[in-house]
């Protein structure tokens, strides 16, 4: 214990002293994660609103889109108005339908690829620190060798080489972003299989897969949901921008990060590039300020190793 | 005539919407060139007690009652006039020595800034004075000392090096919290002996936290005892331990190894 | 990368800022070098590795995707022709197997030839080379910015913990995160220069000036040491706006760590001895608790550096800034592999490289590593 605990001025006494309790103690205090309970504060609250508003947009978005995204009906390039209330973009179509169709394609995407690189990354996390050794090594220096490159370089080298388009998009951000999840899995693992509650386990007779599943699970699972909440902002980020690139969703599909590369150039047009990335900017928001509450209900050192790695 | 004297002192520390009476009532006195011992469990509110006369109470702290400091009275003092007495009047020591210094700064840095704020001493002459006081509380070879770095150090070196510091205003109290737990059980004698020299000497009045009654029972002159932030016994150390009144005091005493033998 | 194996963690997972206890191994374990020559060669060979790692990365990708790079080269009436289809996988080396063409093409690399851009047909290097100045002039820029204004707006929320000030720090560096910075880009370009017209036009320098003799390709440095003041104005003037919009990101990242890392720090008993020693604020903030959560903050810069660079690529363009990531994005609208796999490559290592920078002057900084 030479770091992580430093003797608080309040309490005065000595962590041994207060440690000396219940050794299945910090299974029960780890577990301990109500997601109603986190998000009761305002940060987490106003995301979660704004997250179930764009839920409700993304699935009625036939109903609430006034016009066919795709349709060329309007004469090019109009202001926010009475028709179209958000305006009309370089070819005459009307933004508004087609940032509320845009959302159909990205929230799923996003939600999809963070689900699947939290899957891969936290089983192999899982596997280099049960196991260590080599498995260790090979798992974590390719982790490493991701963490080498900025996200967005590295995602943009994959997609161009992959092609454009959604699907090679997703694949890129998910060989992107597994590693934070396989860092944090494998040091909880790590922490978590040489803890005292383990090793009881053990001594009990219990198989290794058995303590793995049962003991270790717990308290793996609430970092990477958390990790997970946060990693969908950049995700979305991630994909905007990769569509800013034109290494996204092709054309013509409505695409945020597409919109506001079309919108660059339109100075006279602001209404083409500001209002997808008002979308962006509020759905990534809504993670982050749900990512950060549902954090902050983490038992501190966990928590710092979420935060160390999202940043 | 005592050099620090608190009487029906109580503190209360509020987070959130939850108040925890820390201290309830808590009355004794310090006296120059004595050592008075406080003692009891953890959460029983000793160091609190250490805390609220250097005026660092945790936020969210409310005290009542009075702190009389040589006719001075601590509590509701102004910050910035208590932080005039800190470190020249009031002094402290710490539990974990290692934990007790900044990593990053040498240790001649450390314990000569207060001395360099306060009395407006130049660099220099702070650090000789620096080295005189480390020799003093017998760190080996101080004109070294002052240019290393926390982590040469080992817990026992440092925690003199703490005492030094602490000592290097030429204060008139000194409160030590627990300045033997961390350490190892070979060094803990040599800091208690230390810590009697000193209070002897310079004619300090020592409060020393601790929940080690063995502690006390070696070097304290007085011995108050704390329970739940009460003040359950005082007395003199013979009293005290001869013929303790309380039945918490009693399970201290026979909760130290020998002491069903001594019966 | 087996080699690896021997090497510890990196510093960002090891040392944590507060006392470290004696480690009974370490004093056991008779140190043959000095520790910070030992630390400084470790992470010279961590970043060796590293970099050799991304140019198999980068060589992976342009070899083992489904695009066919001779395609790509020829065109669609070429490609059409077995003859010729051959004869270029011949040229290319594509015939050979695969480690074969691996070392021909590390073997080029350390010719410094990263190959030619199917669009202009000028060599990848040289371009990059033309245009990597002004990203540097625009990333220091940047990274000055949100230095010191995330270190100084975390300290600030860490100290008025929980209070208004806290809760509207945290808030704003959370936004500050979650905005897209190529849209912040086009909103601060369209509000400052289109409608108030307080900037510059896009740009490094306004048009009808010529730029500085070319010594290290920043313009306000060349134009200082020529004595051209006029033109180190314009060209500061140009770089405000892109640096700051560049910084955004990460102010809201580096105030995010440096708030937790100073939290961290104010718990540690050596805070409160400051405070028992009746110093005053400014020392015990300054002097104890900034240079303790420093440590730390200075790895999150590296890191830091690596989003400005994702940023650059992403924002250059809105500003019609001539740096890398203007040639990175019209490298990629046209999909042009080179280019791409080029830049890939060039900002991987620099990467890389400030990491290792990082990471000594952390070594430096922290006694622990520099002294035994």
């Amino acid at each position: 214990m030479s770091i992580g605990s430093p003797k608080h001025p309040a309490t005065g006494s000595t962590r041994t002293e207060a440690a000396t309790g219940d050794p299945l103690g910090p299974v029960v205090k780890r577990w301990q994660f109500r997601f109603p309970k986190s998000l009761r504060t305002p940060l987490g609250f106003v995301g979660a609103a704004i997250l179930v508003i764009w839920l409700i947009l993304a699935i009625f978005a036939p109903l609430v889109a006034p016009f066919d995204p795709l349709a060329q009906d309007f004469p090019r390039l109009t202001g926010p108005g009475a028709e179209n209330i958000l305006g009309t973009d370089t070819l005459g179509r009307d933004v508004f339908s087609r940032i509320v169709v845009a959302a159909r394609t990205t929230l799923p995407a996003a939600v999809f690829v963070v689900i699947c690189s939290a899957l891969l990354g936290s089983v192999l996390g899982a596997i280099a620190g049960y196991f260590g050794r080599a498995v260790d090594e090979i798992i974590m220096r390719i982790a490493d060798l991701v963490f080498a490159f900025p996200t967005i370089i590295l995602a943009m080298v994959i997609a161009a080489a992959l092609g454009p388009g959604l699907k090679n998009a997703i694949i890129a951000i998910l060989l992107v972003s597994w590693p934070s999840y396989a860092r944090v899995t494998r040091s909880l693992v790590m922490t978590a299989r040489s803890s005292e509650y383990v090793i009881a386990g053990r001594l009990l007779g219990f198989s290794a897969g058995r303590s793995l599943l049962r003991e270790i699970a717990p308290n793996v699972i609430s970092p990477v949901i958390v990790l997970a909440t946060l990693d969908v902002g950049s995700a979305i980020l991630t994909m905007a921008g990769l569509s800013f690139l034109s290494l996204g969703a092709v054309p013509p599909t409505p695409d945020w990060g597409a919109m506001i590369s079309e919108g660059v150039s339109q100075f006279a047009a602001w209404w083409i590039a500001f209002f997808p990335g008002l979308c962006i900017l509020t759905i990534v928001m809504a993670f982050n300020f749900i990512g950060d509450s549902l954090r902050d209900s983490l038992d501190p050192h966990t928590a710092q190793e979420v935060g160390e790695t999202t940043s | 005539m005592s050099m620090i004297s608190i009487n029906g002192l109580n503190l209360s520390v509020t987070t959130g919407k939850t108040t925890a009476h820390i201290l309830k009532d808590v009355s004794f006195d310090l006296e120059a060139g004595r050592i008075t011992g406080v003692a009891g469990a953890s959460g029983s509110g000793k160091t609190q007690t250490g805390l609220a006369i250097m005026g660092l109470s945790p936020a969210g702290a409310e005290l009542s009652g009075s702190i009389d400091f040589d006719g001075v009275e601590l509590v509701g003092m102004p910050a910035k006039q208590h932080n005039r007495l800190r470190g020249v009047q009031l002094s402290m020591v710490f539990q974990d020595p290692a934990s007790a210094f900044h990593p990053m700064l040498t240790v001649g840095d450390q314990i000569t800034d207060h001395l360099r704020h306060h009395q407006k001493m130049p660099k220099k002459k702070a650090l000789a004075k620096a080295v005189d006081i480390l020799g003093r509380t017998k760190v080996p070879h101080p004109d070294e000392a002052i240019h290393k770095y926390p982590h040469q150090f080992s817990g026992g070196q440092l925690q003199r090096i703490a005492f030094a510091s602490a000592i290097i205003c030429d204060p008139k109290v000194l409160i030590a919290d627990e300045p033997t737990t961390a350490l190892d059980v070979t060094v803990q004698a040599g800091i208690l002996r230390l810590l009697r020299e000193l209070c002897d000497d310079l004619d300090l009045a020592v409060l020393l936290v601790t929940h080690d009654f063995g502690v006390l029972s070696s070097v304290a002159d007085t011995i108050v005892v704390m329970q739940n932030g009460v003040v359950v016994e005082t007395g003199d150390r013979e009293t005290v331990i001869t013929a303790p009144e309380h039945e918490y005091t009693r399970s201290l005493i026979e909760s130290l190894p020998g002491a069903e033998v001594a019966r | 990368m087996a080699g690896a194996s021997t090497v510890p963690q990196g510093t960002r997972d090891a040392a944590p800022p507060g006392p470290v206890e004696n480690d009974a191994a370490q004093r056991i374990e008779p140190p043959k070098l000095h520790p910070l020559l030992r630390f400084i060669l470790i992470r010279i060979g961590i970043s060796i590795l590293l970099i050799w790692g991304v140019t198999v990365v980068t060589f992976l990708l342009t070899n083992l995707v489904p695009t066919d790079p001779v395609a790509a080269i020829l065109g669609d009436r070429a490609a059409a022709d077995p003859e010729i289809v051959a004869q270029t996988r011949e040229k290319l080396g594509l015939d050979q197997p695969l480690i074969v063409q691996y070392f021909t093409y590390l073997s080029n690399l350390l010719h410094g030839d990263l190959g030619v851009s199917n669009q202009t047909r000028t060599p990848v290097l040289e371009s990059i080379g033309q245009v990597f100045p002004a990203s540097i002039e625009l990333g220091i820029g940047a990274i000055l910015i949100s230095v010191v204004v995330g270190l100084l707006l975390g300290l600030l929320s860490a100290l008025r913990q929980n209070t208004i000030v806290d809760h509207a720090i945290r808030t704003l560096s959370l936004i500050g995160i979650s905005a897209p910075t190529f849209w912040i880009a086009t909103v601060a370009y369209f509000v400052f220069f289109f409608k108030l017209r307080v900037v510059p036009g896009a740009g490094r320098l306004d048009p009808w000036i010529t730029p500085p003799p070319k010594a290290t390709g920043l313009y306000t440095v060349d134009a200082l040491f020529s004595g051209q003041m006029a033109t180190f104005t314009n060209a500061l003037g140009h770089l405000v706006l892109p640096s700051c919009v560049l910084a955004l990101f990460t102010i809201g990242l580096l105030t995010r760590f440096s708030r937790s890392s100073v939290l961290d720090i104010i718990r540690f008993d050596y805070v409160t001895a400051a405070k028992a020693k009746g110093l005053p604020t400014r020392t015990v903030v300054f002097k104890y608790i900034f240079r303790g959560a420093l440590v730390p903050i200075i790895t999150v810069v590296g890191l830091a550096f690596g989003s400005l660079l994702s940023g650059a690529v992403l924002t250059e363009t809105v500003f019609a800034w001539n740096g890398l990531g203007q040639y990175a994005y019209r490298g990629a609208t046209t999909l042009d592999l080179p280019v791409i796999m080029g830049v890939g490559l060039v900002i991987g290592i620099v990467y890389i490289l400030v990491n290792f920078i990082v990471d000594l002057i952390y070594g430096f900084v922290d006694p622990r590593v520099r002294v035994r």
